[in-house]
């Protein structure tokens, strides 16, 4: 465990640079530039034809739930972890990492921790501005919804890239990104089987039942169908499982595979 | 005695291309220098012995580790220092070396001790607290070394420490390498296309070639030639002293830059390279074993004239 604490050490110490607190800031401040678009839009709409306010509170919830917990997550994560071995390999520093003794599943590890701690924070700071930005009543519990979704996506979330990223290194980011908008954007909303192996519609099922959001009964029969009666432990639980049983998988196939250098001509 | 790595018979394949080809060999503590051609091997060699690619088939030992099944063992006993130019960016030099000794599961602050230590032996003391972006490659090349030695194991792997070193920085090196063998008990395969480094400080050689070996032998051994010989160099007239020699019936070969070379056993001709050069009245300046040279020995190998031992 030692030599993983180095390499979390080593990255959040590498993080502190101009360009990655830029990005953090970044990440924080996406929400709220959003969140504060709309409400502006929407509030000089309707001061122009004398009018109140008629978001609703469910319509801000879709809002934050997708721009925190999901896109600001999946964004942050993926960008971190996927290159996770990628990097290395094309620096060549790979091979100085991975002769130490398990230097390259501390490798592996170390980003994967440093990442998820790394995107949190940002998140929770931009809800935290957003919410209330917002407007929506029940503020609080809104943001202590999205607060436990975010503690849950991002382990989530990055463990699913650093897999995508080991499986493929050198094309890790085409398929995370090809991943994140066929499985997470699209097959989620597909109301089979399928839909429940993505991250999204755990966290959509779990948003619903937290939020005791205020559905027509004409659209419950509908979103009934789309996240099932599966109770919220089973959603935390299996969220909960995605991190050990993914990061195990990435560590097994980077030892089943031969990262030896980036120079495959090497002889 | 046991030999510190061996190997049985081990076959890598990379799809359809064998870059080890059954290679059997026995390599013994001190330095040893793994030379081969671009393309013979010996990385390949060197990836096999650290884990980090399966073997195709054979078997192995490192350290009495079996290869493939103890790697992470071998790993904490092996420096290893990469021929690849390879820096984590935004880093001083003191941070990288500590860094690499986390990764071996040394504690932070023992780890940073010896980053210092490490850093003044491989004297890039000054330098320490400077970014290794800002690093020239000479010192980049002591910084590797520095990361390779810095959890003091006791098998040491280095591919091409030298190059890119000036001579003088060379010979530093090379008498690091030496200190580290002879004085603190490590063992060194050293991976060089730098012939003058293995001659100078090796022990034995083993030469690769097509993924073979070709050579393993000690350098003693290895230079001594098929014929015993002894070179003789003189002040004055060689003539005289080759038609002396001659007259006694010993088999000569005179050197197109000076010199001759007598045919047969150094010991049994030194009485009689005295009594010629009494009766031809020269002086005799030098007179030495001849001896192969490492050069003549990989060319020999290359062209496949070798064999294993």
């Amino acid at each position: 465990m030692g030599n993983v604490g180095a390499v979390f050490m080593f990255e959040w110490k590498r993080s502190l640079t101009l360009p990655r607190m830029a990005w953090w800031l970044v990440l924080a401040g996406f929400p709220i530039f959003i969140i504060g678009v709309i409400r502006f839009s929407i509030n000089a709409s309707m001061r122009e034809n004398g009018l109140p306010d008629p978001t609703p509170r469910e319509l801000w919830i879709g809002f934050l739930f997708a721009l925190g917990p999901m896109l600001v997550t999946m964004l942050g994560t993926m960008l971190w972890v996927t290159p996770a071995l990628s990097a290395e390999l094309e620096r060549r520093s790979w091979v100085y990492l991975s002769v130490r003794p398990n230097g390259g599943t501390a490798v592996l590890v170390g980003k994967y921790l440093a990442a998820v701690t790394w995107v949190i924070p940002p998140v929770l700071l931009g809800l935290a501005v957003a919410v209330p930005l917002s407007g929506a009543s029940n503020g609080w519990q809104i943001w202590w919804t999205m607060a436990r979704l975010v503690l849950l996506s991002t382990p989530a979330y990055a463990a699913v890239y650093l897999l995508l990223g080991t499986i493929m290194p050198r094309r890790g980011m085409v398929l995370a990104v090809g991943y994140s908008l066929l499985f997470e954007l699209v097959i989620s909303f597909v109301p089979a089987v399928i839909n429940k192996l993505t991250v999204h519609h755990r966290l959509q099922a779990l948003l619903l039942q937290w939020c005791e959001l205020d559905i027509p009964p004409e659209f419950m029969s509908g979103a009934i169908s789309l996240i099932g009666n599966t109770p919220p432990w089973q959603h935390v639980a299996i969220l909960l499982l995605y991190p050990p049983v993914l990061v195990t998988a990435s560590i097994g196939i980077l030892r089943a595979c031969e990262f030896s250098s980036s120079a495959e001509s090497d002889v | 005695m046991t030999a510190l790595i061996e190997l049985v018979e081990i076959t890598k394949d990379y799809g359809r291309f064998r870059a080890l080809d059954n290679v059997s060999l026995k390599i013994e503590s001190g330095i040893t220098g793994l030379l081969g051609p671009n393309g013979a091997g010996k990385t390949t060699l060197i990836k096999v012995l650290l884990g980090l690619v399966r073997t195709t088939s054979g078997h192995g030992r490192l350290l009495n580790f079996e290869l493939g099944r103890q790697s992470r063992e071998i790993r904490a006993n092996v420096g290893y220092m990469p021929e690849d130019d390879c820096y984590l960016h935004g880093m001083t030099g003191v941070d990288c070396v500590q860094f690499v000794a986390q990764l071996s599961q040394i504690p932070a602050t023992e780890a940073l001790r010896r980053a210092h230590e490490i850093l003044d032996f491989c004297g890039l003391a000054q330098e320490r607290y400077r970014t290794v972006e800002t690093y020239s490659t000479g010192m980049r090349q002591k910084l590797r070394f520095a990361q390779a030695i810095v959890h003091d194991p006791p098998v040491l792997i280095l591919d091409e420490p030298t190059s890119g070193l000036d001579p003088e920085e060379r010979q530093v090196m090379l008498n690091r390498i030496r200190l580290l063998a002879r004085d603190h008990g490590k063992a060194v395969l050293l991976c060089t296309h730098i012939l003058p480094d293995v001659q100078s400080i090796s022990d034995s050689v083993v030469i690769l070639a097509r993924g073979k070996v070709q050579v393993s032998d000690s350098l003693v051994e290895l230079s001594r030639p098929a014929t015993p010989s002894l070179e003789v160099r003189l002040l004055g007239n060689e003539d005289r002293f080759v038609d002396a020699i001659r007259g006694r019936g010993i088999k000569i070969d005179r050197r197109p830059g000076g010199g001759v070379v007598l045919m047969g056993l150094p010991d049994q001709l030194a009485a009689d390279v005295w009594q010629a050069a009494q009766i031809a009245n020269v002086g005799v300046r030098s007179m030495t074993p001849s001896q192969n040279s490492l050069e003549e020995i990989f060319l020999n190998a290359v062209r496949g004239g070798g064999a294993s031992d």
